[in-house]
């Protein structure tokens, strides 16, 4: 058992690895958001981050305020079943967030690309519409085509990418990162969060390694990709995460009320962001705003596999 | 099929899903998304594809989130508890570029003539008048999907001449030309669902034209909210309305606490139960 411990706070992972200018790979996160690390990161008031994303739905809004994030590449932002993400919208409409569009699965395979080390990778795109046509921040590095020397078709070929580092959400994790996560999330299975240089990992348990071990299918990322650990219940709030709680639907849609101009966006942040010191404090802020019992009826019901038996093998050979 | 009874009471918007669950077949492999197309693929499940396979975007593929409830959104608890299969973005993705999804369903802020869609942005596209969420899924789905069907309100500011960003190929400027682009032929739009009726594509031109007509609407109501010169189908006839049955379907089973059907009422009681006393 390894005494490699990267755990720390929230605080203390954000100020240390991530930089203004940064790069970040951040998950769509409905459910398993990273939004606990998302608004320390607005708190600590890093700037200039470039995002690479699929898409991300509405916890990630914030981020999109002020100086945060100066690029973004993406497949959609938005908030489902609520509506448009107000405050990146804005920054698109005023001219003042660099952006490139893409479909969410170009995305998935610039990040898979960059997983393997590959300078481009090919995909089936069609040439027809504006996506490829109308190029956004990155400019004639948006795509290229080439032939394809097998058969001769033609062949788009998208750039790829190895972020600075990605920030995931997953269920649980031992201390040193080798962290587990179950359900259907977006970009897990395929493993896009392991092409980043490195990764903080923000889990709703910190558990023991022999946990980790009986179980090592869940594991979706290894601990020496890992640079901070940091326990964080509740920390997907406002969308869900499998097996312990719900989106919070409602609260989302308040969030989108709240931000139909830049000066309620800022009173919601000053109230939810700089107006808490941590997660803990925002979860105190949320039940003492509306209610022990708003925040207890998020919480899912049990609905457990079978265990399943891995198989220990002899120690004699013959 | 002369004893249906037909229903007297029913929205814009069930008629909409109705004509929608038309068009699922038996055994499709399917993307359900949320909202009218997840009430359609469903309500397709409940009466005549009890075969369809639903899967969505995120990963699901065989899902049942009726066992539980009305799907809020694709990455909801109700559609990965209980799915046959839990695989990621990628994995169901893969599955599309390689031709295994039957049917899609897409929607947007603008379609043109050929069943392009915008839902990227309204205006210039680098200083946008409304910048929308983007394309998501939608134009890989428009590209793979053996049949793609759409679905609009029908006025004339999402009708129109041209889109202002072309986000979701339909067959782009005419015949021959997705092909051209490299996409593969029997794919495109089969259907355009409307609030006044429902659109097919001219085998020949490619051009959507009105096939069957609303009850109680007008085909000049239909011609005045299109921003084009709208072709006729010579043998336009009226929209089966739906059954008594189907209405109840909707109603009780698939949306019973009007999450879809009534978005705004919900959304707004939604709000007043986290800021009321009780829990």
């Amino acid at each position: 058992m390894s005494n490699n411990s990267k755990v720390m706070t929230m605080s203390d992972a954000i100020a240390k690895y991530v930089a203004d200018g940064d790069s970040v790979f951040l998950p769509w996160g409905e459910p398993s958001s990273s939004c606990a690390a998302a608004h320390e990161i607005i708190r600590q008031g890093k700037k200039d981050l470039t995002v690479y994303t699929i898409g991300m739905s509405g916890w990630a809004d914030p981020l999109f305020f002020g100086k945060t994030i100066k690029r973004v590449v993406f497949g959609w932002i938005g908030s489902e079943l609520v509506g448009l993400s107000q405050i990146f919208r804005r920054r698109i409409e005023q001219g003042t967030l660099e952006f490139e569009d893409y479909a969410n699965v170009h995305v998935a395979m610039m990040l898979w690309g960059g997983k393997l080390g590959l300078p481009c990778i090919p995909f089936p795109i069609e040439t027809g519409s504006d996506l490829l046509k109308k190029k956004g921040c990155l400019g004639d590095k948006k795509y290229s085509v080439m032939d394809c020397p097998f058969t001769g078709q033609q062949l788009v070929l998208l750039p790829t990418f190895q972020p600075d580092v990605a920030i995931i959400h997953v269920q649980r994790s031992d201390t040193q990162g080798n962290a587990q996560s179950w359900g259907t999330i977006v970009e897990y299975k395929s493993e896009l969060q392991l092409g980043s240089k490195k990764i903080i990992v923000q889990a709703e348990e910190i558990v023991d390694d022999d946990i980790i071990e009986h179980d090592p299918d869940r594991t979706v990322c290894p601990a020496y990709k890992v640079c901070a650990v940091v326990e964080e219940p509740w920390g997907s709030h406002p969308e869900g995460m499998y097996g312990l709680y719900d989106k919070d639907l409602a609260f989302l849609l308040y969030y989108e009320k709240s931000t139909h101009n830049d000066d309620d966006a800022k009173k919601w942040m000053d109230e939810w962001i700089f107006g808490v010191k941590n997660r803990e404090e925002y979860i105190e802020h949320y039940i003492r705003k509306f209610g022990y019992g708003k925040l207890a009826r998020l919480k899912v019901k049990p609905f457990y596999s079978a265990s399943v038996n891995y198989g220990r093998p002899l120690k004699e050979v013959y | 099929m002369d004893n249906k009874k037909y229903a007297k009471d029913y929205t814009f918007q069930e008629l909409m899903i109705v004509c929608a669950a038309r068009e699922v077949r038996n055994g499709d492999v399917s993307f359900i998304g949320t909202g009218l197309p997840f009430l359609a693929v469903a309500l397709a499940h409940a009466t005549h594809a009890p075969d369809v396979v639903m899967c969505c975007e995120q990963g699901h593929i065989g899902a049942d989130p009726l066992r539980w409830r009305t799907p809020r959104n694709i990455g909801d608890a109700a559609m990965c508890a209980g799915a046959k299969m839990s695989t990621d973005l990628m994995g169901v993705m893969s599955r599309l570029t390689s031709g295994e999804f039957d049917l899609g369903f897409l929607s947007g802020a603008q379609v043109d003539k050929y069943g392009n869609m915008n839902s990227t942005s309204i205006g210039d596209y680098h200083k946008p008048k409304v910048r929308f969420p983007g394309s998501g899924g939608a134009n890989v789905i428009a590209t793979f999907a053996k049949r793609t069907v759409l679905i609009f309100v029908h006025k004339k500011q999402t009708f129109v001449e041209h889109v202002d960003y072309l986000t979701s190929p339909g067959y782009l400027s005419g015949p021959g030309v997705r092909e051209k682009c490299g996409m593969k032929p029997e794919t495109g739009p089969v259907a355009a669902i409307t609030t006044m009726g429902v659109l097919r594509f001219d085998q020949d031109t490619k051009e959507m034209y009105l096939d069957t007509l609303h009850p109680n609407v007008e085909l000049e109501d239909v011609k005045n909210n299109t921003g084009w010169d709208l072709k006729v189908s010579p043998n336009l006839s009226a929209t089966e309305p739906p059954t008594e049955e189907e209405i109840k379907i909707i109603r009780e089973e698939l949306d019973p606490y009007s999450i879809y059907l009534k978005r705004e009422e919900f959304q707004q009681h939604a709000i007043d139960f986290l800021f009321s006393n009780g829990s």
